[in-house]
């Protein structure tokens, strides 16, 4: 190194210089600073993240830790899908090719508590993971509503408010619920189903729609919009809603117990294909029922196990985990669950302790 | 013994500022990806996960190149910790292999 170099290296600053790069090195640090905190949304306390959605969801009664925040009660089920290759000309996705391909499940009902007693659940969803041999998953959540309650996840945020718990009177608002529904009329047609919809005893004879739209993707890489339900092979038994009060809490896991006992349970999976207009980013509106209509496979469940210990338990049924051949939609709510799902998941993850497994005898132990 | 260059080789520094544009750019995207439910969260997830695995891929690299080109010593006027660090981080090195 020469003497020259050397002597740059150490010429002094005078203090005034020392001072200016001090000030440019704190004034990079604080624009980088305050723009990672606008970045987290430190900034913008009114943003909707994933944490103040899952706050509301938490405060809605009982003791959601452990559990997943929304859709709290459940119970896992496994089974087999198996695809009759119908589909195989709107999409590519490995398990539409005829064959057997196993699921794993969760029947629940919507509500943040998770020791809720049964009759609460107006809305029941069924969620399914079904694998293909090379590894591939689709994940599906779905509600027996024909139409989801809100387009978009602020005004979801504002309807889960409004199931809040007042810590007054340990009940929502009941005047919440209906001002929620007068000033949102996009929510009118689930407000209808809620209302003259017939309750029923069981998980095993209610549709689940998949409510938001999906593209399938066919082998020449065309795009066909869908939406996808479950179609029970159980004919609705109606029971009435006061009588559903003597039957217990949990009479849809004994109804299902007891059903399985008798033999596996079975749904249709029925694709429906859009028509040029139909919205595919409105989940609270129903296609013409004229559209065509194909039913791609059928699901068979053989067997229920109680969450705790069950195989649904850790996984997140997240409605973006596709295989190729089906893509997410433009419909805002996807994001949304896929954000929330992930927020819900890390919390009840790490609160395992607060949901404990079932103590496995001694000398069961592998 | 092989001799210590005088700097950095050019690929090193390449390697370098590219991995620190990402490391900060994936600090940047995952604290917005979990700060929202907007349709913005798949677009930063999906290029968070290649992200990743491309400075896991990049650190494999570096250190390859590390172990193959070396490394200039340290300055002379370098507070006599900071250079233990660097012996000490060697000594970790050679205690794993």
């Amino acid at each position: 190194m020469s003497d020259e170099e050397n002597l740059t290296r150490h010429a002094p600053l005078s203090p005034s210089a020392v001072g200016g790069r001090l000030a440019l090195i704190g004034g990079v640090l604080f624009i980088s600073a305050l723009a990672f905190a606008y970045a987290g949304g430190w900034l913008t306390p009114d943003r909707l993240s994933p944490t103040r959605m899952l706050a509301a969801l938490s405060d809605r009664g009982g003791n959601p830790l452990g559990h997943r925040r929304n859709h709290s009660k459940g119970i896992c089920f496994t089974g087999v899908f198996e695809a009759n290759g119908a589909a195989s000309q709107y999409s590519i996705a490995p398990m539409l090719v005829a064959g057997r391909y196993p699921v794993i499940g969760r029947f629940a009902i919507a509500v943040g508590n998770p020791d809720a007693s049964d009759i609460v659940g107006r809305v029941k969803s069924m969620a399914v993971r079904i694998v293909s041999p090379n590894g591939q998953e689709w994940r599906s959540g779905m509600n027996n509503s024909p139409v989801f309650v809100v387009s978009n996840p602020h005004d979801f945020y504002e309807l889960t408010l409004a199931q809040d718990i007042d810590p007054a009177t340990g009940k929502p608002d009941p005047s919440a619920m209906k001002r929620f529904f007068a000033t949102h009329p996009d929510s009118a047609p689930f407000a209808e189903w809620s209302q003259t919809a017939p309750w029923t005893a069981s998980w095993a004879d209610q549709f689940y729609n998949g409510l938001d739209a999906f593209h399938f993707i066919d082998a020449g890489g065309a795009s066909h919009l869908v939406r996808w339900s479950m179609e029970p092979t159980v004919s609705p038994t109606s029971v009435p809603h006061a009588a559903l009060a003597s039957m217990g809490p949990d009479f849809l896991e004994h109804d299902l117990i007891k059903r399985l006992a008798d033999g596996p349970l079975t749904w249709h999976l029925v694709v429906t294909l859009a028509e040029p207009g139909d919205p595919s980013n409105d989940a609270t509106k129903v296609w013409p029922s004229d559209r065509k209509r194909v039913d791609v496979g059928t699901l068979v469940v053989h067997k229920a196990e109680a969450e705790a210990d069950g195989p649904c338990r850790d996984f997140n049924y997240d409605p973006t985990i596709l295989p190729t051949g089906i893509a997410v939609s433009d419909d805002p709510l996807l994001p949304a669950r896929s954000a929330a799902y992930a927020k819900s998941f890390d919390l009840r993850t790490a609160e395992a302790a607060d949901y404990p497994r079932t103590p496995r005898p001694a000398g069961d132990r592998p | 013994v092989r001799t210590e260059p005088d700097r950095f080789s050019n690929l090193q520094r390449v390697l370098h500022w590219l991995m620190a544009i990402i490391v900060i750019a994936m600090l940047f995207i995952g604290v917005s990806m979990v700060s929202t439910l907007t349709p913005s969260f798949l677009t930063l997830i999906s290029v968070h996960k290649p992200l990743g695995i491309a400075i896991l891929a990049l650190a494999v690299l570096r250190l390859g190149v590390r172990l193959r080109l070396g490394a200039p010593p340290l300055p002379d006027d370098l507070p006599w910790k900071l250079k233990r660090w660097r012996q000490s981080s060697r000594i970790l090195c050679s205690m794993r292999s």
